[in-house]
């Protein structure tokens, strides 16, 4: 709570607000089109038909208005906007006059809620802004009144859109009119659009619009079938550019612009994101002639290829009937497959009128697709903005994005190889040592964060004894990451966040080494040695995570010595937790869990190589270098970060054998800490989804002790672990599966 | 001219003052285009602005009375309708700027 006198500080900055729209869900739009004519002849305009001769008359106006604020059954919202639009709607200033007027008068006479609770909004080319009367109009209805002039941004890209029907356009008559506008509307802003001619000009657009005064600047690009192919990458440079001006001139503090957005670029739950992201049907236009649509861009003159749709008129009413659709389109009901799969799909937006005039039938249940690309270009920018812009102003904890990012699936992080001779960190073999690595230069890591940073990716480097390079360590340091060292060799490492590998049987301990996480790398024949280890040692570390190096070999014998190995740590870590609490990955993990929380290479991770190859793990990099013939490439190479950065696509074949509903072993077992190696799979049983005997009963034999520490960790109310009476899934499956009759031969 | 925060107003009060806001702005505009001529309403309209910018008044003394906000010969207060703040503007000359 605030005390009275405390005076708060506003830590919040403009480009991550969005722009307040009154009334919000709950004002009715009602919008009338004035005039179907204008001065201008934009080329992206989507008003098709306009004319000179088609006006509302003011009778027509008084007529629907009475029917309005006389049915308030239906139009019941607690809030109205009055919008009014053409064409050029100042094209008609007395009329528009007379109408406000009418409104007014009409709502206080007849008492209605709205009189308390309207708005009246205004967009215009802003060719007439200064016409005195115009200025009248706004003297009289200051208070209400909302004006937004379209200035699409540089003289060069306003002029090249917005121009009278001989082409010249009219930059310098608008531009004039932009310091009255902003003197009488201190909150103004403008709505830019983006065509495919005018696209390399929106930094330098935006930038120009903030320094004119206009800090809140909403743009999109057309819905219209206008774009080409590299579009997107235009696109993603002119949004990269203006984001680094944002951060290094620090525009970010008092500016806005809706092509960032911090909501945009997660996957939609299909249940819970499913609303329609048009207000069509729920706004209601009116035409000059005095018919209703669902809004403008439903009247004939807005539309291309398809018959207006109209919802009545004040002689009919209002047909409910023909509003039934608009009402019950979703987000889901309307777009292809490809949408409701798509992983960055929020703030991907969609016009239902342009997307009744582009379908295949007369339906406005079918989604045009047409910005697909610029929207993921888009997304991609806004990561790299906000991944920057976040590491200088933290955001809050309850910060859209942040949640998102919390709780998205998919790829996450990249595993980088800095150098090929680095120590393996899990249960890959590690590479010969004594052979010089390969290292990864400079520029094939900038590549790797510019592609972590439009992606949401932490890059986790793997790396070698020898410290990285000054120019290396500037470049890893733009971007989240982590840093995979060898425990020997950690002074020549210093990072703010890593993990610390230590090899059992290469390195020698030292009493100095400390940290917060360590990965242990141990022969399965020196595993009863571990239970002295972990109390010698474990003081130094919060987590310790235990990779068994030659697990693959492993027989009964091995399996009966871990199971007494776990029993001892087991029995000795409750008086080990008295003095400070201690994560073990092969005990403690499967406490935590309640799903799975495998490896998942090639789902959540993928690796690359020093020369920027892409592959599935380290493991399948070492093992394509051994299988590779003379003088040919990696055989298990996915891709390489040039190819990814033009494609944005990693063609992992077969990608579906890595997830969990392709492993019919892995499936339904509640080993949940279980890494669920897929290079041990391919090793040891040729087939990514299947695991080994080994893997399995190891992952059991640290299940079932960690069940014993429920009870002396004071556990019971929170962790439940079924008593099971198998080591191998495998086992079960094949006991359940057995057939009861007579197997006939095939 | 200073800006500090000196207090919040609970939503509901928050409405109260929002409504008789936008009613004293609705009332003023439509003085504006009333014909002195039609008596009836332009009777109405004169009565109903003088109560609504009594209860207005009333509303900004209720609260500054239960809530004991700092106050300033030469500052005025101001709500922040979106977030219950309640802000004291100092200024050179006094202002009544209340919104």
């Amino acid at each position: 709570m605030t005390h009275p006198h405390e005076p708060v500080e506003k830590t919040d900055i403009q480009l991550t607000r969005k722009i307040n729209a009154w009334g919000e869900d709950k004002a009715r739009n009602i919008t009338f089109i004035l005039t179907e004519n204008c001065q201008l002849r934009c080329k992206y305009c989507y008003i098709c038909g306009k004319n000179s001769f088609t006006v509302m008359t003011l009778a027509t106006a008084r007529k629907n208005i009475d029917y309005l604020l006389s049915h308030r059954n239906i139009f019941n919202e607690q809030r109205v906007i009055w919008e009014f639009i053409g064409g050029e709607p100042l094209l008609e200033i007395g009329l528009l006059d007379q109408i406000c007027d009418y409104l007014k008068l009409r709502m206080y006479e007849l008492d209605h809620p709205w009189f308390d609770n309207y708005r009246i909004s205004l967009s215009t080319n802003g060719l007439l802004y200064d016409h005195v009367d115009v200025q009248r109009f706004i003297e009289k209805n200051g208070t209400h009144l909302s004006i937004g002039i379209s200035i699409d941004g540089t003289k060069e890209k306003h002029d090249m859109q917005r121009v009278y029907p001989d082409g010249k356009g009219c930059y310098d008559e608008i531009v004039r009119q932009i310091p009255l506008w902003q003197k009488q509307f201190a909150a103004s802003h403008t709505k830019a659009t983006i065509s495919h001619d005018d696209l390399h000009l929106v930094k330098d657009s935006v930038l120009h619009l903030w320094n004119l005064g206009i800090h809140e600047v909403a743009m999109n690009v057309v819905f219209e079938n206008v774009w080409q192919d590299g579009d997107d990458g235009i696109f993603e440079q002119q949004l990269i550019a203006l984001a680094n001006t944002i951060i290094e001139q620090q525009l970010y503090a008092e500016n806005k612009c809706t092509l960032f957005d911090r909501s945009i670029g997660f996957q939609m739950d299909r249940q819970l994101q499913n609303e329609n992201w048009c207000g069509a049907g729920r706004m209601l236009s009116i035409d000059t002639k005095g018919n209703f649509h669902p809004c403008i861009r439903f009247a004939q003159y807005s539309l291309e290829k398809k018959k207006e749709i109209t919802v009545g008129n004040k002689e009919v009413g209002y047909d409910l009937n023909k509003l039934r659709p608009f009402l019950t389109l979703t987000r889901c009901n309307q777009s292809p497959a490809e949408c409701l799969d798509c992983e960055v799909a929020s703030g991907c937006a969609w016009c239902q009128a342009y997307n009744y005039d582009a379908a295949d039938t007369d339906t406005i249940f079918q989604r045009a697709t047409y910005i697909c690309k610029l929207h993921k270009a888009r997304v991609r920018a806004n990561n790299y903005l906000w991944n920057k812009l976040d590491r200088i102003v933290p955001p809050p904890e309850k910060d859209i994005r942040v949640q998102n990012l919390r709780v998205r699936k998919g790829m996450q992080s990249l595993m980088v190889l800095a150098n090929s001779s680095a120590s393996s960190f899990c249960h890959y073999p590690s590479p010969n040592s004594e052979k010089p690595g390969e290292k990864m230069s400079v520029e094939t890591l900038q590549k790797l964060v510019y592609y972590g940073l439009t992606n949401n990716l932490t890059l986790n480097v793997i790396v070698g004894n020898e410290p990285l390079s000054p120019e290396f360590r500037n470049a890893l340091n733009e971007c989240d990451h982590v840093l995979l060292r060898p425990i020997a060799a950690k002074e020549n490492h210093a990072a703010d966040t890593s993990l610390d590998v230590f090899d059992f049987e290469t390195d020698t301990w030292n009493d100095s080494f400390s940290g917060t996480s360590l990965i242990l790398r141990m022969n399965r024949e020196n595993l009863p040695k571990l239970p002295d280890w972990l109390a010698k040692h474990s003081l130094a570390y919060d987590r310790i995570s235990l990779f068994i190096k030659n697990l693959a070999q492993a027989n009964e014998e091995d399996f009966t010595t871990y199971r007494s190995v776990l029993e001892s740590v087991a029995a000795w870590l409750p008086e080990r937790e008295e003095k400070k609490p201690l994560e073990l990955s092969f005990l403690t993990d499967r406490l935590m869990l309640t799903e799975p929380n495998h490896c998942d290479a090639g789902i959540k991770h993928l690796t690359v190589s020093p020369d920027g190859g892409f592959y599935l793990c380290p493991g399948f990099y070492y093992l394509g270098i051994s299988e590779a013939k003379p003088n040919s490439a990696n055989p298990r190479k996915i891709t390489d970060i040039d190819t990814v950065l033009k494609t944005h696509e990693i063609p992992i074949k077969n990608k579906q054998l890595l997830q969990l509903d392709h492993a019919p072993i892995c499936e339904k077992c509640d080993a949940y800490h279980c890494k669920r190696c897929i290079f041990l799979n391919r090793e040891t049983t040729l087939e990514v989804n299947t695991p080994s005997r080994q893997q399995c009963v190891y992952a059991h034999l640290e299940r079932n002790t960690s069940r014993t520490l429920i009870e002396p960790l004071f556990l019971k109310e929170d962790v439940s672990i079924p008593e099971i009476d198998y080591l191998d899934p495998f086992d079960k499956l094949m006991k359940k599966d057995k057939p009861q009759g007579k197997v006939e031969e095939c | 001219m200073n800006k500090k925060i000196v207090g919040r107003v609970t939503p509901e009060q928050r409405s109260e003052i929002q409504k008789l806001f936008e009613r004293r702005n609705s009332l003023k505009e439509l003085f504006m285009i009333v014909d002195p001529k039609d008596q009836t309403l332009y009777e109405k309209v004169v009565a109903d602005m003088g109560a609504t910018g009594t209860k207005f008044q009333k509303w900004w003394d209720d609260r500054a009375a239960e809530y004991h906000w700092e106050s300033s010969k030469t500052g005025s207060w101001e709500i922040d309708f979106n977030t219950c703040e309640i802000f004291l503007l100092e200024r050179e000359e006094c202002g009544c700027v209340q919104k």
